[in-house]
């Protein structure tokens, strides 16, 4: 379980988050919505331990980040918003590189598997060649080789095809249902949202998205 | 390291030709360096023909002082065929050494010891005709002298008994060690020379130190272009720590320099005679060391690779010239020598001081990153 208590986070004087504290399950997925600068990438950059909150605790199965990050992060898995791949390198050495520098090993079978569950094909294609859905696919099976228990993912399906958005979101869906995989995302996709997160958060000032959600009927996270 | 250098061997697989560009620049640069310099030093030397009247010693001697000229380039002709390629503007001028030049040197004649011929295209008379005037009175003057040694043994019954040749051969060997542009000086206090160091022998090592720091710095511009990646992000969820990444990147560099390094002494040894020692092994070893480190740290300051570009080829233009490996410009400074990190390396000394500052930095750098991202 991950556990936010208190979270506070600060720039330049401005408030982003102001005693920010929710629970997330194994097999839930949740939501993060709000305007553009409103805080979400903030937010999952704080969880995945790549930036500091001002104050707060956050746990994930009971070790705090404080103390065990480098634990911690060996159960995270973290897509940012920019296509994390080596553009010049294949499919398959792009999945080979970042194995041999996973915590855990996985044999080249294993991870063309993980990318055909993601109808990623084209196994021995140059990364830059690839479609914006492809290399999107490409970036979340890479964060997910090393197997980590919650998946963090800023705009995963920005600027594709519905068709690899429909591939990714099932795929997810998967994952958390299956996998028992805690998942948090941003999304300006209402519609995928409401199809895919059990609850959702709203962050920032602008109650745009919480008007949305409230009248779809979805659980929102008061923060 | 063996993860780290199967990931990285996988980046330089899709950039070979470029690397194998950068990495055979040093011994490629200074071969073809060395050899047009050697070419231009020759074909820079003025023909001239001499024509043997007299095969005697002191002729022959003469004749090998002319051709240890750095000056001129000597061919042997008779008169005729001489003559012929002066008109033909072959050589720039002839010079005929006539019989009997060994007895008129000994019975004190100075005056028709060698006639010459020229052409008023012989630009290089002058200078040519002084270089053999001072040669002729160079020999005859040590042939008198000897003449002198012994006509007084002989006038004094002396006991020694020093032949013609050991008298000339002393006179040389007192001229090399008292020529005072080779003196070796000693402190008063000791009997050791101080040892200045040879440029010759420097000079091939010297223009290949100059292409290596070239070529190590644009081998190094991955350390921006990676840095700016998004790709970077997933280092802080790796099983090694960011110092231990970057770090092992570095090494697996540093080995792959050492490995053409190794190749470079190999050439160098072979084809252009190098000297070889352990010493120069450790030499080479810490300068290499101190490239690697001080070209990443330098790299870590830039975020455009072009910027990095231009600034790498200033900072070589600025050692070429306050280094004296390729044209000696400014005048021997021990401060300059001493900031300048490729000095120790091209006095074929092992390089500390700025092997110190490499490291230290280096760890300030990867130690910062690892913080930034912990």
């Amino acid at each position: 379980m991950l556990d936010v208590q208190s979270l506070v986070k600060s720039y330049d004087k401005n408030t982003i988050f102001h005693h920010l504290s929710f629970k997330v399950w194994p097999g839930e997925i949740i939501g993060l919505v709000g305007e553009n600068g409103a805080g979400k990438s903030t937010l999952l950059r704080i969880l995945a331990t790549i930036d500091k909150p001002d104050s707060g605790n956050i746990k994930l199965f009971d070790f705090p980040y404080e103390t065990n990050r480098k634990e911690v992060r060996k159960s995270i898995g973290y897509v940012p918003q920019d296509i994390a791949i080596w553009e010049e390198l294949s499919v398959r050495e792009n999945m080979i590189f970042f194995e041999k520098l996973s915590h855990k090993s996985k044999s080249e079978t294993q991870l063309r598997e993980l990318c055909l569950e993601m109808n990623l094909d084209k196994w021995q294609e140059q990364a830059k060649t690839l479609s914006g859905g492809m290399k999107r696919k490409l970036n979340l099976a890479i964060t997910l080789i090393h197997d980590p228990d919650i998946l963090l993912l800023d705009e995963p399906t920005v600027g594709i095809d519905l068709k690899s958005k429909i591939e990714i979101g099932s795929y997810l869906l998967k994952q958390a249902k299956e996998h028992n995989k805690m998942i948090i995302y941003t999304s300006h996709d209402m519609d995928e949202i409401n199809e895919l997160c059990d609850r959702v958060m709203c962050i920032g000032k602008d109650l745009f998205y919480e008007n949305i959600l409230v009248k779809s009927g979805k659980e929102i996270i008061s923060i | 390291m063996m993860d780290i250098l199967f990931t990285r061997l996988l980046l330089w697989r899709k950039k070979a030709i470029s690397m194998l560009f950068w990495l055979l620049l040093p011994a490629i640069g200074t071969s073809l360096f060395i050899t047009t310099v050697t070419t231009i030093k020759e074909d820079s030397r003025v023909p001239i023909g001499i024509v043997i009247g007299d095969e005697s010693e002191l002729a022959t001697q003469l004749i090998d002082s002319i051709e240890a000229s750095k000056l001129v380039r000597v061919s042997k002709y008779s008169e005729e065929e001489g003559l012929y390629n002066l008109e033909k503007h072959e050589i720039d001028s002839i010079f005929v050494i006539h019989d009997g030049f060994e007895q008129a040197i000994l019975s004190g004649k100075r005056n028709n010891l060698i006639s010459s011929y020229r052409t008023e295209l012989s630009f290089a008379y002058s200078p040519v005709k002084e270089l053999i005037v001072s040669l002729v009175q160079e020999e005859s003057g040590r042939a008198k002298a000897t003449q002198f040694i012994l006509n007084m043994k002989e006038e004094y019954n002396g006991k020694e008994s020093w032949t013609w040749d050991e008298i000339t051969d002393k006179s040389k060997e007192i001229q090399i060690d008292e020529n005072l542009l080779n003196t070796s000086f000693s402190y008063s206090n000791t009997n050791e020379p101080v040892e200045s160091p040879s440029l010759l022998s420097w000079d091939t090592w010297g223009v290949w130190a100059i292409f290596s720091l070239l070529s190590a710095l644009f081998l190094m511009d991955w350390a921006i272009r990676e840095k700016s990646l998004a790709v970077t992000t997933r280092f802080s969820f790796i099983k090694t720590t960011q110092f231990s990444y970057y770090l092992n990147n570095i090494l697996c560099y540093l080995l792959l320099f050492l490995l053409f390094d190794l190749i470079n002494v190999v050439v160098f040894t072979i084809f252009l005679n190098e000297p070889l020692s352990i010493h120069f092994i450790f030499v080479l070893l810490t300068f290499r060391i101190m490239l690697c480190s001080l070209t990443y740290c330098l790299a870590q300051c830039f975020s455009k690779t072009g910027v990095f570009y231009g600034f790498s080829i200033i900072i070589t233009l600025i050692l070429v010239v306050i280094s004296g490996t390729f044209i000696p410009i400014l005048p021997h400074n021990d401060l300059i020598d001493f900031l300048n990190p490729l000095q120790a390396f091209i006095n074929g000394n092992i390089t500390i001081l700025w092997n110190i500052i490499g490291i230290s930095i280096l760890a300030m750098v990867l130690f910062r990153k690892e913080t930034t991202n912990a």
